[in-house]
């Protein structure tokens, strides 16, 4: 490391140390309380009960209203990441191929909406895709449907809107793997008969594959846990994880259970990341480093 | 028949130009470098036989047929590039034997010669390794292999040594050199390093601002410089500007500053200034009074195996160069003579 | 000839509609002069941009955010820049670990975050106050705020604090005249960061606000899952809008895309 590190460990534990009582005061001991409160049992009338157990954790893994829940959640997450990956990793090559400005416009334009509220982006589909919506009045004046339709409280509905919230990742993680490509591979590849779709194929697509998958990994994991869009977008019919978790609490008011739901989806979440960084060390470590 | 035929190429990014009116014609076999400084547009002219780039005006023709509009990928070059541009996600032998795939040569064949090319450029026991786990030289090799494979007709090198030590790289430019005599591809190298293009090739084409200013084998274009500018890129030299004050019997007189010099009449017309330029090395010390003019020595400078001193004279700075052998040097502030063999006064135009 | 054909531009310009169009319908129907949501067909109407002042639910909500965005992002600044400097300069036990820890927020879904808080408030009967609230924010937005300032620290020129030392100046004289003006720019856009993140954060508040703190994103939430109405789309506009603002500030201060990948 150029210029050398400082050794020590009093100083940099005495730097860090304000950001670490506030992160285990506010961080640490919270994720323990939810932790222990979802091993708690749960009564309509006498509300969190002392003692311990698995029930809570048998109620979500048994019931099939709860399967159906997370079985939506982790489909929306899977149908989401691969829209985004076949549309925004294209989006990601077309704007590395741009000269400047417009190269650098569009980038703001593409991961500016990152900034803007996700509320505000929910509301702009609900507004586009309800039955009074834009979508629906144009198609009907220009003759093109008889009546009305309405992605509203569908699960397409669903599908556009987390596309278009998180879509600007995928762009994010591909743009950054194509930054570190070096831009005379595919003048080399065509210099060797290599046709252009070949050169996407075996030379670009390969090497922005890590980007790809990082990209996969946020796409995934921001879809399984999101929140507004599902409970505006989606409403109470088609509930997710998130939303599900939020009725037990403020709602039904079982705390217990909505801590268990709560700390299953961190699981399935810590679980995802995890076994991502696994496959690049072990796929990518030797290739790219 | 010349076999790589460059008919007046032209480039223009609006109102720009990058090449002006290139003609060369290279024979097969041969080994041409374009060198010149940066932005002198050797690179667009690479970029342009190579199918990279689209020529304004002009005709690429290769071996008797037009392959200006024909699409990179099918003209059938070598190309290494100044990055190697390996592909990171691939083997060696994977990046070698890539060229073969796209020609759909038989598996069997196909390895069959990456083993030989590979064997060339001393790579046979690095075929498993990844780019990443070579070093820079290494990773030059593997470029050449991978242009060589395809056996292409013409090789196309743009910088390729540029991002090697020095050490490395002199080494490099002998092995390339007896590489391609071996294999008596054309070869077309783009270089900014003078002595890089000196070392290994049968043609220097020397560019200037977009211009081809000489072609010249190097002995020629480094001893018989055209211009001053030639004269500066191509090794050191000392210039001169005069002006004539007699002309008879094949000699003419220049006066320059203080000092008047007898330069061999190689028939220019001169009007105006007289530009003329003598290498460093053709400059020798001799005693005062058979010098053909006296000088200071203002600076001296050890070299290793030669010495070089900056000289006060009547005609201005001159720079002197000398080998080191081993006898007693004259030392900084000394009077020194000067003399030279007249014939060795390279009369060149002046920068336009 | 690395360009794009036509199909690439064809499929370019409808990625960027798709983009944009759910912000311009919101823009188009902030100016309709009807009741209901429609485009403004009959000329713009500044009308539902009046009635956002006379809502003093959305005005007070504002305020809260406002507060909550200003304290998180100062506090967060204020305790990860010392941290950065611990990263960056000293090889320590623990150095990784500790970078991971600081930044594992970024794993947590905010709904795991807030319904961990509403537990730990409720637990120390700290419920639904401004303090609390500013708290939980520092937590989402410091590692947003932290990588940043980790990038500016890490690029950081040593030998020019170096120089600054050999010419005579004390460890002191050193960080505030050549460390803090040059790790500047990604503090500053950091700190611009983690108020943007905060000013917009909904999930985990959604937990954790009382009717006295909630932020303009909950109310905002709560008005939507009641009625859609043009009153939530001029405010939207308005937010759209102050966004845009940010985002030329932040471009000028540090360069937009750089903090853009960083959010990433």
């Amino acid at each position: 490391m150029a210029g050398g590190k400082l050794k020590g460990v009093l100083p940099p534990y005495l730097l860090s140390a304000p950001a670490l009582v506030l992160y285990i005061a506010l961080l640490g001991t919270p994720m323990i309380m939810t932790f222990v409160l979802s091993f708690h049992a749960f009564d309509f009338n006498k509300g969190i009960l002392p003692g311990f157990g698995f029930s809570n954790y048998w109620e979500v893994l048994s019931d099939s209203y709860f399967h159906e829940i997370f079985l939506r959640t982790f489909g929306l997450a899977l149908i989401v990441t691969v829209i985004c990956v076949v549309i925004g990793a294209p989006e990601a090559y077309v704007l590395s191929r741009m000269k400047n400005p417009w190269r650098s416009i569009f980038l703001v334009v593409i991961l500016g909406p990152l900034l803007i509220s996700v509320i505000v982006r929910t509301l702009g589909w609900a507004l586009l895709i309800g039955s009074n919506g834009v979508v629906s009045k144009t198609l009907q004046s220009m003759g093109l449907i008889e009546e009305g339709f309405q992605l509203m409280f569908t699960f397409s509905g669903m599908v556009i809107a987390l596309v278009h919230v998180l879509v600007p990742f995928m762009v994010i993680s591909v743009w950054a793997a194509l930054q570190k490509l070096d831009p005379a591979v595919e003048h080399a590849g065509m210099s060797l008969g290599a046709s252009q779709f070949t050169v996407l194929r075996r030379i670009v697509f390969p090497q922005v594959m890590p980007g790809i998958l990082s990209g996969s990994m946020i796409v995934f994991a921001l879809t399984a846990s999101a929140f507004a869009t599902p409970a505006i977008i989606g409403g109470r019919r088609l509930k997710v994880v998130a939303t599900t978790a939020y009725d037990e609490f403020l709602n039904t008011l079982n705390w217990p259970l909505g801590a268990t739901i709560a700390v299953l989806l961190l699981i399935a979440n810590v679980l995802i990341i995890f076994s991502y960084n696994r496959l690049i060390e072990r796929k990518y470590a030797q290739v790219f480093g | 028949m010349s076999f790589l035929h460059l008919q007046g190429l032209v480039k223009k990014y609006g109102d720009f130009t990058a090449v002006e009116k290139m003609d060369i014609s290279v024979e097969k076999g041969e080994f041409l470098s374009l060198l010149g400084p940066s932005g002198c547009g050797k690179t667009t002219t690479l970029q342009m036989i190579a199918g990279f780039t689209v020529p304004t005006e002009g005709r690429i023709i290769i071996d008797g047929k037009d392959v200006t509009e024909l699409k990179p990928n099918h003209r059938g070059l070598g190309i290494v590039f100044q990055s190697y541009a390996l592909f990171p996600h691939m083997t060696v032998a994977e990046n070698v034997i890539f060229g073969l795939e796209m020609r759909k040569v038989p598996k069997k064949e196909a390895r069959q010669r990456v083993a030989e090319v590979l064997e060339l450029v001393h790579l046979e026991q690095f075929s498993q390794r990844f780019p990443k786990e070579l070093s820079g030289g290494q990773r030059q090799r593997v470029a050449l292999a991978r242009a060589l494979v395809i056996k292409p007709n013409v090789l196309l090198l743009d910088e390729p040594l540029s991002n090697l030590d020095a050490k490395l790289r002199e080494d490099m430019q002998i092995e390339l050199r007896e590489i391609q005599r071996t294999l008596a591809t054309t070869t077309i190298l783009v270089t900014h390093d003078q002595s890089e293009a000196l070392a290994m090739s049968d043609r220097i084409a020397v560019m200037d601002k977009g211009r081809l200013v000489q072609i010249d084998d190097p002995l020629n274009a480094y001893e018989f410089p055209q211009s001053t500018f030639v004269s500066n890129f191509l090794g050191k030299t000392n210039n001169l500007e005069g002006t004539l004050v007699g002309r008879s019997d094949g000699r003419m007189q220049v006066r320059v500053g203080d000092g008047v010099l007898d330069v061999r009449d190689t028939g220019p017309s001169v009007d105006g200034p007289v530009h003329l330029s003598i290498r460093p090395e053709k400059l020798h010390f001799a005693d005062i009074s058979k010098a053909r003019i006296t000088a200071r020595i203002q600076t001296r400078v050890f070299l290793g195996n030669h010495f070089m001193f900056h000289l006060d004279t009547p005609v201005g700075r001159l720079l002197l160069t000398m080998e080191n052998s081993g006898d007693a040097v004259k030392g900084e502030n000394e009077e020194v003579g000067l003399t030279w063999n007249p014939g060795e006064i390279r009369i060149v135009q002046g920068d336009r | 000839m690395k360009t794009n054909g036509t199909p690439a531009l064809i499929f370019h310009a409808l990625f960027v509609a798709f983009i944009l169009a759910p912000l311009i319908v919101i823009c188009l129907v902030a100016f309709t002069d009807k009741g209901y949501m429609s485009l403004p067909t009959d000329g713009l109407s500044l009308r539902w941009f009046r009635a956002i002042l006379e809502n003093q639910d959305f005005i007070d909500a504002f305020w809260v955010s406002l507060y909550i965005a200003l304290g998180s992002a100062t506090i967060a600044l204020v305790v990860s820049v010392p941290v950065a400097l611990a990263v960056v300069r000293y090889s320590f036990p623990g150095r990784e670990g500790l970078t991971a820890f600081f930044l594992s927020p970024l794993m947590i879904p905010h709904v795991v975050l807030g319904v961990s808080f509403l537990r730990f408030f409720t637990e120390i009967g700290f419920t639904g106050t401004m303090i609390g609230l500013v708290l939980t924010h520092v937590i989402i937005v410091m590692p947003y705020a932290l990588r940043l300032v980790l990038a500016s620290t890490a690029g950081l020129d040593r030998d020019a604090e170096k120089a600054a030392s050999s010419l005579g100046a004390t460890g002191w004289t050193v960080f505030h005249r050549i460390t803090v003006p040059l790790i500047l720019p990604g503090v500053a856009g950091g700190w611009v960061l983690a108020f943007i993140t905060s000013f917009d954060e909904l999930t985990m508040t959604v937990f954790v606000a009382s009717p006295s703190t909630t932020t303009l994103p909950v109310r905002m939430y709560h008005h939507i899952a009641q009625t859609v109405d043009p009153l939530i789309a001029s405010i939207s506009a308005v937010l759209i809008f102050v966004t845009l603002l940010l985002m030329i500030v932040l471009d000028r201060i540090y360069g937009l895309d750089k903090i853009l990948i960083g959010k990433g």
